[in-house]
């Protein structure tokens, strides 16, 4: 998974948010290092909807507009909790790699 | 709408159509929230986010509709894609007339023998964008008429050529002739099936193409005029070079299977003319090389398909 992806997943994991919401949280997210492009989301976006992990959460009108909120699904969840587990092993040892040193 | 609006929804109709039908207001509206009321323009950085995107999405996103609706609009794109390599000959015929105009006139060549040249050019130039508008705004009356003067332009060329020695050459100068009825009559069609074909981004690539045939023209002429080389040299190497990436693109999966069946018509289109005038074997060779392969491509795309069942551009658009 890259690390776009990885924050969006993430960005939505304590709660549903909007397209903007999702940029601004992963930006925070990675403090600053990461900043995700709008293309870049909504591609993310419909690959995930696609594989079954965000879903459509609701739908509001705002300012005349309608405004959509995604949420993470349940196999979404799953997901990221093992593409975290999966970081935390690879970061566990690279700092044991580069203790010895 | 705002002028920033207009301009963040002309970028993201670089989007394929399925990719727009269900996320275009969604990511129009965030996209624009990424944006302070003084700017004009989204953020540089966020423009190549958004044209990147449009392009990956293109790649990505199968094609999996009937096998008539992907022909169809296969078949308008390599029209389309003829007729814009047609323009681009038609811009450097142009240039060159205008850069030897002084010279011509200086020799004594009298201004309505020049006229005569220069005047079918620029009218079949012109037509030729009233039917890219005709197609942008989806005029069926504007296409048909582009369509027809640009056949009746192409008419006139075949009675250039009188003579029996000449009906080879005539029949060959036909096959532009008749790229415009194609274009219109497959437009409509395409139309027809419900499903519209993405024609701005379409039109756009198209201009690229256009832009880039001509850059490669006179490239071409420069090369083989600066190193005396054979002539067709030039052309012959580029064709390889096309081929080795068409077949990397099959091996690959990279691509849209419209595109496929566009190169494969606008190849027949194009050596079609090539053939009929000068009967040279080469250009049959490789005209069948590259259908036998989009043919591959297609069926390759077509078993994947049956493999995943309805694809996402069936399900959000039915």
């Amino acid at each position: 998974m890259q690390d776009p992806t990885y924050l969006i997943l993430l960005a939505l994991s304590d709660r549903p948010r909007h397209g903007y919401g999702i940029l601004l949280e992963a930006s925070e997210l990675s403090r600053g290092t990461i900043r995700l492009g709008p293309g870049t989301l909504y591609g993310a976006l419909e690959r995930l909807e696609e594989a079954g992990h965000v879903e459509l959460d609701r739908e509001e009108i705002e300012e005349g507009r309608p405004r959509r909120y995604y949420r993470l699904t349940r196999r979404g969840r799953r997901v990221l909790v093992e593409e975290t587990e999966r970081r935390e092993a690879l970061v566990g040892l690279a700092k044991r790699r580069l203790a010895h040193r | 709408m705002s002028p920033l609006e207009r301009r963040v929804r002309a970028l993201i109709s670089l989007f394929p159509a399925s990719f727009r039908a269900r996320w275009e207001e969604d990511l129009v509206r965030t996209t624009l929230e990424t944006c302070t009321a003084e700017q004009s323009w989204p953020h540089p950085r966020d423009v190549l986010d958004l044209v990147l995107s449009a392009i990956r999405a293109h790649a990505t996103t199968p094609a999996n509709q009937p096998f008539r609706v992907v022909l169809a609009q296969g078949i308008v794109l390599g029209a389309a894609l003829l007729a814009s390599v047609r323009v681009g000959a038609l811009l450097l015929r142009f240039g060159f007339f205008v850069h030897w105009l002084p010279i011509n006139s200086a020799a004594g060549v009298p201004s309505d023998e020049l006229a005569l040249y220069a005047g079918p050019l620029a009218l079949e130039l012109a037509v030729y964008v009233l039917l890219a508008v005709a197609m942008l705004q989806q005029r069926r009356v504007l296409l048909w008429t582009g369509a027809i003067t640009l056949g009746g332009i192409g008419l006139l060329e075949t009675l250039r050529y009188p003579g029996p020695i000449g009906i080879r050459w005539a029949l060959g100068m036909a096959v532009p002739g008749a790229i415009p009825f194609l274009v219109a009559a497959f437009t409509v069609a395409a139309r027809k099936t419900e499903r519209a074909l993405a024609v701005r981004p379409a039109l756009v690539g198209l201009a690229l193409a256009s832009f880039a045939t001509t850059t490669f023209r006179l490239a071409a002429w420069f090369a083989t005029t600066t190193w005396h080389l054979v002539p067709g040299t030039i052309d012959r190497s580029a064709a390889a070079v096309a081929a080795l990436l068409l077949v990397a693109c099959t091996v690959s999966g990279f691509a849209d299977p419209r595109w496929f069946v566009a190169l494969g018509v606008a190849v027949i289109g194009w050596n079609a003319r090539d053939f009929i005038q000068t009967g040279d074997p080469l250009v049959f060779l490789g005209t069948a090389f590259v259908v036998a392969i989009s043919w591959v491509h297609w069926r390759v795309l077509r078993r994947q398909a049956a493999g995943s069942g309805r694809g996402r551009s069936d399900r959000e658009l039915a």
